[in-house]
């Protein structure tokens, strides 16, 4: 499985995630993952969050939720959207 | 610091650093979140009938009749996004008999606690535009408005 792949089920398994969002993408054989970039020296993620809670307390949990998966490289997080309540 | 109170930094009264761009990455927030923050805060305050106005509000009317398209939770609310700080325009309507500028200063307050406390932005200003006063006859040949809050 790429490391996007399991950055995409890694960022779907937390609460606030509604989805991901596709201002950017990896580019795999055969699918695209959207929301997820990653290089070797940084990795980006766009998501779209369910409201209620405060967002840079969820942005640390993401961003602790992609290191987990990718080491320790700088994670740039986008809050794209949030889903209507 | 002998103190042994919990280390845990208190992130609930401290704006987060948006933008924070050290070895840790960068949190960037779209400014459509912070317009449905504002939207949301703005229509819980009793006495608001509704979002936009003049050109805004028929252009709403307009969009709720293409189907799957939805409310436009954003119509009426237009925002400014930098780093750390936000300032938010709001045109809205009024319930005929709600005191507009008590009722202004109530909405500020709720948008600029709900936007501060979800986003972690600053928010410099709230410009409130009213635009239009409801009246309950209004309501007579029409279904009446469903409000999500009260």
């Amino acid at each position: 499985m790429d490391q996007s792949e399991l950055l995409e089920a890694a960022l779907l398994a937390h609460p606030s995630v509604a989805r991901l969002d596709g201002r950017f993408a990896s580019y795999l054989p055969g699918r695209r993952v959207d929301g997820v970039r990653t290089d070797d020296r940084r990795v980006g993620v766009a998501v779209v969050l369910h409201p209620g809670r405060p967002i840079p307390e969820v942005v640390d949990e993401l961003r602790a939720t992609v290191i987990a998966v990718t080491g320790n490289r700088p994670v740039d997080v986008v809050v794209a959207d949030l889903e209507d309540p | 610091m002998a103190q042994t109170t919990s280390t845990k930094p208190d992130t609930a009264n401290v704006p987060a650093r948006l933008a924070d761009d050290t070895a840790q990455g960068k949190t960037t927030i779209a400014s459509s979140v912070v317009q449905k923050v504002a939207g949301i805060a703005a229509r819980e305050i009793s006495g608001v009938h509704a979002l936009g106005g003049g050109v805004s509000r028929a252009f709403g009317a307009l969009r709720e009749r293409i189907p799957g398209a939805g409310t436009s939770t954003t119509s009426g609310v237009s925002v400014e996004v930098g780093e750390k700080q936000a300032a938010i325009d709001l045109d809205i309507v009024v319930e005929y008999g709600a005191g507009i500028v008590d009722l202004a200063r109530a909405v500020r307050r709720n948008v600029i606690t709900a936007v501060e406390r979800i986003t972690g932005l600053e928010v410099i200003e709230v410009n409130i535009a009213v635009n239009d006063i409801h009246l309950p006859e209004d309501d007579e040949d029409q279904e009446p408005a469903q409000s999500r809050v009260e």
